[in-house]
């Protein structure tokens, strides 16, 4: 059996044939179109959205869709499009910051420790093989408990959650990498480890943990979407998402548009995310190969 | 030999279950140590007397040094007890006995769920893979994978339940009360729960089998006349179910983590709603033992799934 378990976790143990194989790279493209016109969405949130998503209208609750509101308010009178807007900014700064916090600590991690080995490696990748083996939700949710609610907070929490994956390619990729020629001719010629590791090793291991960002930041997005649902994320009265999804179940036979769009905003970034994912993957395939 | 070699591979992975457990027990302990407010203030109240809260304090071990602590802790839990709950002073040991077997049954329907999905689609899928229909469901797949598990519920809830009144959109009816009522009241929960995971699955079982289908072996069974069914279900997807098995252990953390998100979306009193609601009310013992609970629950599904490889594959047991 050749096929990887993380590669059949990913999907992507088969080979696209026919029309499907056609298709993917137009997926693709659309996922990162996608990604570039909500990025600059949320961005240009403040004229976009026209209203300050935390601003209450009595005289508007939960209004149909019409040109003063383009998806209607919700039970405080919010304009729900500008709710939606700066929630994604919320969505994107947690997802890509938190991916970025747990890459830039777990790759170093990983790579150090994989390089030197010895006990060293064995201690913390038994501790990174631990945070693995508790399911991310659990992990969030006890470190949001420990730390507090808050997006910042949850943001960490997710870091902490991402970190062990990321530091786990980094090993593989050294360990691979060690046994290259160019590697023993930089400890020959008396090159410190420090060197040998972040400017000889780093630039040859990059590829699959460019690969992992996407799945990480859409694996974050999930995260503190679902963590801002339970009441342990992003708090009111800020736009988040997943909040916005909790509060519109008591009003969804009313406004059903209210649960749907942040829902599926959540969804079409992550479909994005991941199409974005499988393009780098064949990339690097084809590159390995 | 045979019985002996596979007795063995499981004792041995018994024993990294065990230290799995134990090694995660740390982060779960230092976490809740973590916690601002003093445990003996959040129980007392306003009404504790410096003396009171100081006796509370050394009842409680609070005095002693975290690895003390921490020791103290590992000894009570090896002997089931799991403390008692800040805010109402119940067995958290009860409390997690009550609310167990509702995640257990939640988490059946969502893996018949999940075999529903996976088998079908994935043999559809590796027996025609150019076809509109091998298409259709990887385009299925990729939106299945997106959706979030909350949103989900919260649609099927909304359109199942309070719409068209089919089914109930919240709450659980225990199986004692009414058995139609007990199966009514998880179809949408374990819908909710098991899509995602039947999607992944799905993609799982189509490059195994499709990986499988590529051999020798079954160009042979093929060539010597046996019908197409025979091929995939007897002879290709028995080989399959190795790498199959081994996904899915690796997806009960997925499991677990959803389950949490769906008993909180429908309001099904079990061990996910236990640990929304004590981190919500801070009642930090019961947090730290559902955790636990839940984790030791991934350490089994994989130590199960070990075991089943180990059948599976007679290779692994004399390794």
């Amino acid at each position: 059996m050749t096929v990887s378990a993380r590669a059949l976790a990913a999907g992507h143990g088969g080979r696209p044939r026919g029309p499907a194989a056609i298709r993917r790279p137009a997926a693709a493209d659309a996922g990162l179109i996608f990604l570039i016109v909500l990025t600059t969405a949320t961005a240009a949130a403040p004229l976009l959205g026209r209203y300050d998503p935390t601003a209450m209208n009595k005289n508007a609750v939960l209004a149909l869709p019409s040109w003063l509101h383009l998806l209607g308010t919700d039970q405080f009178g919010r304009d729900i499009l500008s709710r939606v807007l700066y929630g994604g900014r919320i969505a994107l700064a947690v997802g890509i910051g938190a991916t970025a916090i747990a890459a830039l600590c777990g790759v170093p991690l990983g790579l150090w420790t994989g390089f030197r080995g010895g006990v060293a490696d064995a201690a913390v990748m038994r501790a990174v093989d631990t945070l693995l083996a508790i399911p991310a939700v659990l992990l969030a949710m006890a470190l949001v408990a420990a730390i507090g609610p808050g997006s910042v907070n949850a943001g960490v929490a997710i870091a902490i959650v991402g970190l062990p994956q990321f530091a786990r390619i980094a090993r593989a990729g050294v360990l691979t990498q060690r046994r290259m020629e160019y590697v023993e001719a930089s400890v020959a010629s008396g090159a410190r480890d420090a060197r040998i590791v972040f400017r000889t090793i780093l630039p040859n291991i990059l590829s699959p943990v460019f690969v992992q960002i996407p799945i990480g930041v859409a694996r974050a997005i999930l995260l503190e979407a679902s963590l801002s649902f339970l009441g342990l994320g992003t708090q009111p009265p800020q736009a988040s998402w997943g909040l916005m999804i909790s509060e519109s179940r008591e009003y969804l036979y009313a406004a059903p548009w209210y649960g749907i769009v942040p829902g599926a905003a959540i969804a079409l970034t992550v479909l994005a995310l991941n199409h974005v994912a499988d393009r780098a993957r064949r990339w690097w395939r084809t590159e390995r190969s | 030999m045979a019985a002996g070699g596979l007795g063995r591979y499981l004792a041995r992975r018994a024993a990294e279950a065990g230290l799995t457990l134990l090694l995660t027990s740390v982060p779960v302990f230092a976490m809740v140590a973590a916690l601002p407010g003093d445990p003996a203030q959040v129980i007392l109240g306003d009404r504790g007397t410096p003396d009171q809260l100081r006796a509370l304090r050394a009842y409680l071990g609070l005095d002693r040094p975290l690895p003390v602590q921490y020791a103290e802790w590992i000894a009570r839990l090896a002997h089931g007890d799991l403390g008692h709950s800040l805010i109402n002073d119940v067995p958290v040991a009860g409390i997690v006995g009550r609310a167990l077997p509702l995640t257990l049954q939640v988490s059946a329907w969502a893996f018949a769920v999940v075999v529903v999905i996976a088998f079908p689609a994935g043999v559809f899928a590796a027996t025609r893979p150019r076809s509109a229909g091998a298409a259709a469901l990887r385009w299925y797949h990729g939106w299945a994978l997106a959706v979030p598990v909350f949103w989900l519920g919260v649609l099927l809830s909304w359109y199942f339940g309070v719409v068209l009144r089919w089914l109930p959109p919240s709450g659980f009816v225990p199986f004692g009360d009414s058995p139609v009522g007990w199966a009514r009241s998880l179809v949408l929960p374990g819908i909710t729960l098991g899509l995602g995971i039947g999607s992944v699955m799905a993609r799982v079982v189509e490059a195994c089998l499709a990986d499988v289908l590529s051999n020798d072996y079954v160009r042979t069974a093929r060539a010597k006349g046996l019908p197409g069914r025979a091929v995939v279900w007897r002879h290709a997807l028995g080989n399959a179910l190795i790498p199959i098995v081994t996904v899915l252990g690796i997806q009960a953390g997925f499991f677990i983590g959803g389950a949490v998100i769906t008993e909180a979306v429908f309001a099904i009193p079990g061990l996910g709603s236990t640990l929304w609601r004590s981190i919500l009310t801070r009642d930090y013992l019961v947090t730290q033992s559902v955790i636990l609970v839940g984790i030791a629950g991934f350490v089994v599904i994989n130590l199960c799934t070990d075991a089943l490889y180990g059948l599976l594959d007679p290779r692994v047991r004399y390794q």
